[in-house]
């Protein structure tokens, strides 16, 4: 059994480095499967925003690294949330352009194991089969029981996670 | 295994790391006051709720103006302040000021020529240098 930096030093997984401003420190840890990266660099790196948005997908995963690593809130009263639990332990995380589908293995660590453009998402309902291929990443994981976080609500995986706090 | 770095411009980095920060702010101010709706900013500023609410959740661009319309209706003032890279830098970041690159503009086809033809003053340079250059024609 390994634990998430085992998987990391193996090359399992990649953790993501957030290049946090000024003298913040990482109060959460985002990993990513090498496919996620590949996808990353390849597909998602070059697509431009379908909303009338001058930052890009890239960018805003960019942006979104940086708060979810800073430990900022990923919910705002009212209607501004960027995360979404599907079931069985797997959430969805969001931008304006993009869906990051994993798992939280610990408390504020969130594996990543796909990513796509949200409109893709919507029009086709990938919904459940990402969902599904996660669960089916996160059982082939060589990884330390329990291997993910139980809970329906954001407290359950998240600290901070809303603002104003609870 | 190297960890994973998305790889973007220094400005770019810049310009997402503000825009989120302008819509984090509003976002707050909005938060911090529910009594105040999406329905009556819109109505006040003229446009319709649609708008503002897409602005705020950050699906569509805001001019400065807007920024400064929703943070008055909001009961807030936005400030704003341009800080050296290297004073904003800690320990934790490297800083990274854009390189402004001297770009040459060459319209058309660029055609070595003598001082002389380039620029209308250039005999009073050379003859005062005591040297001739030739240089591509740029704009």
């Amino acid at each position: 059994m390994a634990t998430l930096l085992d998987l990391h030093d193996a090359g399992v997984i990649r953790r993501v480095e957030a290049e946090l401003p000024g003298r913040a420190q990482d109060e959460r840890l985002i990993y990513i499967y090498p496919k996620v990266a590949e996808r990353i660099e390849n597909e998602i790196a070059e697509l431009h925003s379908i909303f009338e948005h001058e930052i890009d997908p890239i960018e805003q995963l960019f942006v979104f690294i940086g708060e979810f690593c800073s430990g900022d809130p990923l919910i705002y009263e009212r209607q501004i949330w960027s995360l979404n639990n599907l079931g069985d332990g797997i959430w969805e995380l969001k931008t304006r352009d993009l869906r990051l589908f994993g798992w939280f293995p610990v408390r504020d660590c969130f594996v990543c194991a796909a990513i796509d453009q949200a409109t893709r998402v919507k029009e086709l309902n990938l919904y459940g089969p990402y969902a599904q291929e996660c669960v089916r990443h996160r059982d082939a994981l060589d990884l330390d029981e329990p291997k993910f976080l139980v809970g329906d609500y954001p407290n359950a995986v998240l600290s901070n996670f809303t603002y104003p706090a609870p | 295994m190297p960890s994973f770095r998305i790889s973007l411009t220094p400005h770019r980095k810049a310009a997402a790391r503000f825009v989120n920060l302008v819509h984090r702010a509003l976002q707050r101010a909005y938060a911090d006051h529910p009594e105040i709706s999406q329905t009556e900013i819109a109505n006040t500023i003229g446009v319709h709720r649609s708008v503002i609410n897409r602005q705020l959740r950050g699906y569509k661009d805001m001019s400065l103006g807007r920024v400064a319309e929703i943070s008055n209706l909001l009961g807030y003032v936005p400030c704003f302040e341009l800080k050296k890279i290297e004073e904003a830098a800690g320990c934790n970041a490297r800083p990274e000021p854009a390189a402004l690159n001297p770009v040459t503009i060459v319209v058309g086809t660029a055609v070595p020529m003598p001082v002389a033809q380039a620029l209308p003053f250039a005999n009073a340079i050379s003859a005062a240098t005591g040297t001739s250059q030739k240089m591509a024609a740029v704009l």
